[in-house]
């Protein structure tokens, strides 16, 4: 076997280990790996573990780590990195984790004084925030507020506020410092104090150095749906068949007055009938008079169209109810026309350009 | 005596609660007024007349159909010729009244009348049947009605028994629109006989009232 022979042999060899030892690494899932990777670095081979850790964080879609192993893959990689004498590594991987959450602490019971020194010395120096926000929230009337919570790696300055995913302020709603966290409150409404229209909007929280320079950014897209409520139907026209007549016609003067002068008549008449023999008292003709004189004030007053006062007042009642029922309805639908209840839908936070 | 009655009746139906009074009664009237009082009289063959004025209340209260009416009057009445003693008048009446039609009403009912002058009292005191029609000469404003009563009987303390009575009634209701305030002018004759006696009394009477008629 020539020199050459036995040189092409082994890099046949190495490229056979190579790719096998690739794609078993592969064919492993990130759960896997994220365990072989720990228990590589707590065997003190860190080379291997931090090719795990790697390929574990690595993992995306379906097989991508949960936010919790994630962090614990970061946090195992920075340490395994410090270890591999790496330091910018390892201060890059506690970076990557701490922008994504702030609150991460390292356990002091697996992680030495070193590696938690040198995190907490990346903590210190890095100007993060993490943004908490419900993925839906409803705002129904004036006491209620998108609640989103900050959390920051770090004492610092920052400028947290709405803008159109389009560009443009819509409303900035805190520009101060942050120190652990922060709960910032956002009414649905502009600087002008109106609703916002509905569409797609960003929430930005820019972090800021001493100088005032933005250092990081990270938004949250939000969708807003401005829901009016409906207004409610108009009563239905006031039927004409429920109003009584308010007007009788002309007639009926003849009743009238035969009614008069019946009474009249009897009245004349009475004491020759029930007291023959007695003359009658003369004061009786007043009666016979006023009789007669209604009969034929009657028929007069019935000759014309006469109004009919009870039907009238019952009619007005009706037409009273029916347009405070509409005023009722005007008044509703005027304040439901004023009120908008605004859905607020919130997507996942992400880092933006500052 | 009469006055105070009227008085008690007339405050009592001012200051009753409509929704009480509504709750005991959809027919409640009281009204009061004064006649000219005439009466005749006729005993063995001669006829003497007297006149006045009486002062009389009467008051309605009932629910649907059916109510009791109820009039007292009293007053002096005094020779038209001669001078002779006035007598007291005083008369009692109590109705159960039904409305058979919308504008027929008939009611049965005690009736009571005394004529006293000094040292005795004439009385008479029947159980009436009365026939009462009414019609609207102007819708809900005036009417006019008729009324005739009998005595299915008779008893005074007058000699002689044989009592009997009847008599008859006509007049206007005159309404004030939207108001319970309401006017009588009617005209009213009774006569009581006895064996040898008849007592006629007339009375043109006007009386204000309040009330759901």
């Amino acid at each position: 076997m020539t020199h050459s022979r036995r040189n092409r042999a082994a890099l046949g060899m190495a490229m056979v280990v190579l790719l096998g030892g690739a794609s078993r690494l592969h064919a492993q899932n990130s759960a896997e790996l994220l365990a072989r990777g720990m228990r590589s670095s707590q065997n003190l081979d860190y080379d291997s573990a931090a090719s795990f850790l790697r390929a574990a964080l690595a993992k995306s879609g379906a097989d991508a780590l949960p936010d919790t192993s994630r962090n614990r893959a970061l946090m195992f990689l920075g340490a395994t990195e410090f270890f591999r004498d790496h330091r910018d590594s390892a201060a890059a991987v506690f970076t990557r984790l701490l922008v994504r959450n702030p609150r991460y602490r390292p356990d002091d019971l697996i992680f030495p004084p070193e590696v938690a020194s040198l995190f907490q010395d990346v903590r210190s120096g890095l100007r993060a925030v993490a943004i908490r926000v419900a993925p839906v929230t409803e705002i129904n009337g004036p006491g209620d507020r998108l609640a989103v919570e900050l959390y920051a790696t770090s004492l610092h300055e920052i400028n947290a506020g709405i803008t159109r995913a389009a560009g443009g302020p819509v409303r900035t709603i805190y520009h101060g410092a942050i120190g652990d966290s922060l709960q910032i409150l956002w009414d649905g409404r502009d600087s002008s104090g109106a609703i916002a229209d509905s569409g797609a909007y960003l929430l930005r929280v820019s972090s800021r150095d001493p100088s005032g320079r933005v250092t990081r950014v990270v938004e949250v897209p939000l969708d807003l749906r401005t829901v009016r409520r409906d207004t409610l139907p108009w009563p239905p026209p006031m039927s004409d068949s429920l109003l009584l007549p308010e007007q009788r016609p002309g007639g009926g003067g003849g009743r009238a007055l035969v009614t008069g002068l019946a009474a009249a008549a009897v009245t004349a008449l009475l004491p020759a009938v029930m007291a023959n023999g007695v003359s009658g008292s003369g004061t009786r003709f007043v009666v016979v008079a006023a009789a007669g004189a209604a009969g034929v004030f009657g028929f007069n007053i019935h000759r014309h169209t006469q109004s009919i006062p009870a039907n009238i007042a019952q009619n007005q009642a009706l037409r009273s109810n029916w347009q405070r029922r509409m005023d009722t309805v005007r008044s509703e639908n005027a304040a439901r026309r004023g009120e908008s209840h605004l859905v607020i839908r919130a997507g996942t936070s992400r880092e933006g350009r500052p | 005596m009469m006055r105070r009655a009227l008085c008690v009746s007339l405050i009592l139906c001012l200051i009753l609660p409509p929704g009480l009074s509504a709750q005991l009664a959809d027919k409640l009237t009281l009204g009061g007024g004064l006649a000219t009082t005439k009466l005749t009289t006729t005993a063995g063959g001669n006829t003497a007349t007297m006149s006045g004025v009486t002062l009389f209340g009467d008051g309605q209260i009932g629910k649907g159909r059916f109510w009791l009416a109820g009039a007292y009057r009293q007053g002096s009445v005094k020779p038209d010729v001669g001078a002779g003693a006035s007598q007291d008048l005083v008369e009692g009446l109590l109705l159960a009244q039904v409305r058979a039609l919308s504008w027929l009403t008939v009611g049965v009912g005690p009736h009571a009348r005394a004529l006293a002058v000094p040292g005795s009292t004439e009385q008479w005191v029947f159980i009436e049947g009365r026939v009462r029609g009414e019609q609207e000469i102007i819708t809900g404003r005036l009417s006019a009605h008729v009324q005739i009563h009998t005595a299915f009987t008779a008893h005074t303390n007058i000699p002689g028994g044989g009592a009997s009575g009847h008599g008859g009634e006509a007049g206007l209701t005159l309404r004030w629109a939207r108001s319970p305030i309401w006017a009588r002018l009617v005209y009213v004759v009774d006569r009581a006989s006895s064996t040898g006696n008849r007592e006629t009394v007339e009375d043109v009477a006007l009386s204000v009232g309040f009330g759901r008629p």
